[in-house]
């Protein structure tokens, strides 16, 4: 198990440094992010501030977080259950306010595979010439060509609408995509109103303690 | 906790520390095992152990097992901490803030390229500590941004510009004090959200606390090293530093006994704040009549 882990770390270390390399390959905007711990657009928007130094939860707005230093005071949407005992006493926040905050996430999945499809376009469609023309690459072209003509009539009708609808999400998100975003790189992608599906605290495996 | 069994315990941290950082560190980075007869690797050694025991206080705080995973997230927070504290402090004031940009360059679009084993070994230590936790989760992105904002800060303010010369010097020692306040506090955040994601609120404004301790103590146990090169700091501006790292410190361990449900791991925090505190006043004893390059070990 440990060799296992050792081994999966070492692909992660490669590929992390590898995706730096990235930065020098022809066709990739470096002015686009691409990963983003800046999180002080969305949270701006969050409903309550918590002043880590005083050990108080405050609606955002309450004139007594002039007092709190910025880099102290961290947004929260969810206080939980200990809300009643760090309330500010002044602005009295309610723990009801956050309930509307979460997005879904799924669209956030595909926004983000979109974005690295766009982003790092030149450099996939590159590998994939190099991947068609490999030994891998032509072996997998005849199995597929096999697959195909093994199909009869309705089978391969089913599947070209099934990859023709596919084309078309992609085509209809990624103008989705450009419309929404003219700015391009200021917020990823994302949409900006409250928590951002990066939240999802709750069900997140890599969070979850075990 | 007794002095034996915190000694017993930092000895064993200190080796499991080891063990995960020595492999890595051997393959990016060689020549800092043997670079000044490998001080700088033990340096950083005792800094990644401290955090695996402050790890572990928050994780038992929180009532989960500080388990070898705990333990390996620690030892890469410190070693991260280790080496993004020597581009800031250790290169110069250019390179210092040329520093700055580039990790502002890192957390705002994610690139990073390294140039040489110490920045390789950087990246790779951090992007192994993004892969164990979703570092995209709201309440970690803000600690770690704040992180760097504080440092920066930090940067800004020990080179004394003339513009902070101006200030009433009551304003320079508040400004002072809590950046220090703010660095320790937003460390010591992102290492208790790495170990336990999910921790509640009210224990956040304890660690907070705990946190600020270990930079006050720390800068003074830095003051002459600091001083030598011209850094200002709290810790070395302040008239009387002794008194008043005291009563910051009988403040601050008094908040951690009342804030915290009583818990192995509250009584691991205390125990191991004395510690740090002790030594680090040792050092600056020490270093007043040895000169800036001693340094003490705490365990």
């Amino acid at each position: 198990m440990d060799g296992l882990r050792l081994a999966a770390t070492d692909i992660g270390d490669r590929i992390a440094l590898a995706l730096q390399a990235l930065r020098r390959a022809p066709g990739v905007d470096v002015r686009r992010p691409l990963l983003r711990i800046d999180y002080r657009p969305e949270a701006a928007s969050a409903p309550f501030r918590f002043d880590m130094a005083g050990g108080k939860l405050h609606r955002t707005g309450c004139s007594a977080i002039v007092q709190a230093p910025a880099q102290a005071l961290y947004s929260v949407w969810d206080p939980g259950e200990e809300l009643p005992a760090l309330a500010c006493a002044k602005c009295q926040p309610a723990p009801i306010e956050s309930a509307h905050m979460r997005q879904d996430s799924s669209l956030d999945i595909i926004y983000g595979f979109l974005s690295v499809v766009d982003q790092f376009g030149s450099v996939l469609k590159e590998r994939g010439r190099e991947y068609r023309n490999s030994r891998r690459g032509r072996r997998l072209a005849k199995d597929l060509s096999g697959m195909f003509s093994a199909l009869d009539h309705t089978q391969r009708e089913a599947l070209q609408l099934t990859l023709a609808s596919l084309d078309g999400l992609v085509r209809a998100m990624e103008q989705a995509n450009r419309s929404l975003a003219p700015a391009g790189p200021g917020n990823n992608g994302r949409s900006n109103n409250g928590r951002p599906a990066a939240s999802r605290a709750a069900d997140n495996r890599k969070n979850k303690e075990v | 906790m007794t002095p034996d069994s915190l000694d017993a315990l930092i000895r064993s941290h200190r080796q499991q520390v080891e063990r995960t950082l020595r492999p890595l560190i051997r393959r990016y980075y060689p020549g800092m095992l043997t670079a000044a007869d490998g001080l700088e690797y033990r340096k950083m050694i005792e800094l990644s152990s401290k955090m695996a025991m402050v790890g572990r206080a928050c994780t038992l705080i929180a009532g989960f097992p500080f388990d070898a995973r705990r333990l390996r997230i620690g030892s890469l927070f410190g070693a991260c901490c280790f080496l993004g504290d020597s581009f800031l402090d250790d290169f110069g004031e250019a390179a210092a803030l040329e520093y700055l940009k580039r990790c502002e360059m890192l957390l705002t679009k994610g690139w990073f390229e390294p140039r040489d084993d110490r920045e390789r070994l950087f990246y790779v230590v951090l992007g192994r500590l993004f892969a164990e936790r979703d570092v995209l989760d709201p309440t970690l992105r803000q600690a770690i941004f704040s992180l760097f904002l504080s440092q920066k800060e930090d940067v800004e303010l020990r080179a004394g510009s003339s513009e902070f010369q101006k200030r009433p010097r009551r304003l320079q020692l508040h400004m002072l004090r809590q950046c220090a306040r703010n660095r320790g506090g937003n460390t010591s955040t992102v290492l208790a959200l790495l170990l336990v994601p999910n921790l509640p609120l009210e224990y956040h404004y304890v660690i907070f606390t705990a946190g600020s301790l270990f930079m006050y103590v720390d800068d003074h146990g830095d003051c002459h090293y600091d001083r030598h090169y011209r850094r200002l700091t709290y810790m070395n501006q302040v008239k009387r530093p002794v008194p008043a790292l005291r009563a910051i410190f009988e403040r601050g361990i008094d908040l951690i006994g009342r804030g915290l449900p009583g818990s192995e791991g509250r009584e691991l925090l205390i125990a191991f704040l004395q510690r740090y505190y002790l030594t680090r006043l040792r050092k600056h004893r020490l270093e007043r009549s040895r000169g800036v390059l001693s340094w003490t070990v705490y365990g």
